[in-house]
């Protein structure tokens, strides 16, 4: 097991300089930002603009972060401190002034008349969901547990090792062939 | 092949079971970063966590605005922790030090009677003349310095009062302030006999 957790070793190379360590972070978290601060701000684009926002917001305040709590919380908070301040700075807009139709539907509650902006690279997870259960389902039984217990339970190899009674390294075999093949059945979607 | 091994690696990243040496290796490589993308996305999809719409393209996004940011370079917190107490110690001795030889400086150039008593008060009546001899000593110098007043002695109750009046003067004086300066050692009035 290693000493430092992955996040930990990222947050100590942008601390030191080097922004791309920053990349990987929001790779790793931005779907589920997207999806905590669409909670707040039902308006698709809006939300991708206040995600992109909370980042930016976090990399600022990344010298303050000293690491007391995991990152994804302390990150968490931000996207929801953003999240609150758009809508209040929508609250404080005039009627009339800069309002767009989409604005006024979504302040009128009206967000079912809302068309979603799907651009090129937009992916609807209705979509990806369904093409990742079905390679999830095809899956060998000890591969489809695996991953299983690692993704949906979240225990650490060391326990999946003791519930599946097989080495760690089985274990991390097991999860990386899980990975390898539904990214296989995922992959012509998102070319696509 | 070392592709499989490097997705490997990856995987186990992702789940904190390996160190931080493959980092490097991944941000230097797109395809790399790709697979890290997508098994993170597998990750979301399985834990619920996706939204109605994935962008695919926000890192991008956001790693365009970070270009215009300036780059955070933090001090190592734990050596600051580690020099706050040893810098307060520092402080704290030097302090110390000045005022222990401070005090005793001060005890030294100011022979102000601070402990000094007065050993004896002699008298002697010569005559018409009246001799004191006050004698003052320190503990610090046990040095004995002596004060001769020669008076008439129609001016002897006077000058006994007087006396008696700088003895509990410099008693009940406070701490500091000489009643009798150190460098006025003797104080002599004199007069002729008439």
């Amino acid at each position: 097991m290693a000493k430092k957790t992955t996040d930990k070793e990222l947050i100590e190379r942008v601390k030191n300089g080097d922004k791309t360590a920053y990349d990987l972070l929001v790779i790793k978290y931005q779907q589920r930002i997207v999806n905590l601060v669409s909670r707040f701000v039902r308006n698709q684009s809006d939300a991708l603009d206040v995600t992109q926002e909370a980042f930016i917001k976090a990399y600022q305040a990344l010298p303050k972060f000293r690491g007391d709590s995991a990152f994804y919380t302390w990150l968490y908070r931000i996207a929801v401190n953003t999240a609150k301040n758009y809508l209040a700075s929508q609250a404080r807009k005039p009627i009339g002034s800069d309002y767009d139709v989409s604005e006024i539907e979504q302040i009128a509650g009206g967000d079912a008349l809302i068309e979603q902006a799907t651009p090129e690279n937009m992916l609807m997870k209705d979509e990806l969901q369904a093409t990742v259960l079905k390679a999830i389902k095809n899956l060998p039984d000890d591969l489809r547990s695996a991953i299983e217990l690692r993704e949906v339970e979240g225990l650490s190899y060391e326990e999946i090792a003791e519930v599946m009674e097989c080495p760690i390294g089985t274990v991390r075999s097991r999860i990386f062939r899980a990975r390898e093949a539904v990214d296989n059945a995922m992959l012509p979607l998102i070319k696509n | 092949m070392v592709n499989a091994m490097n997705n490997e690696k990856i995987s186990a990243l992702m789940d904190d079971e390996i160190d931080g040496q493959v980092i490097k290796q991944l941000q230097s490589d797109d395809e790399l970063k790709s697979t890290w993308s997508r098994y993170h996305l597998i990750g979301d999809c399985l834990g619920d966590s996706l939204p109605e719409a994935i962008d695919l393209d926000l890192a991008n996004k956001v790693r365009l605005r970070l270009q215009d940011e300036a780059v955070v370079i933090t001090p190592d917190f734990s050596r600051k922790a580690f020099l706050k107490p040893v810098v307060g110690f520092a402080i704290a001795a030097s302090v110390a030090t000045v005022a222990v030889f401070g005090i005793k400086q001060s005890n030294q150039s100011d022979f102000s009677l601070a402990t000094g008593q007065v050993a004896a008060v002699k008298m002697t009546n010569k005559s018409t003349t009246a001799q004191h001899n006050v004698n003052f000593e320190f503990d610090n110098s046990p040095q004995y310095r002596t004060a001769t007043f020669q008076t008439d002695t129609s001016d002897l109750t006077e000058n006994h009062r007087m006396s008696g009046y700088l003895i509990n003067h410099n008693e009940y004086r406070k701490n500091g302030m000489s009643a009798i300066r150190p460098y006025v050692r003797i104080v002599t009035i004199e007069s002729q006999e008439k």
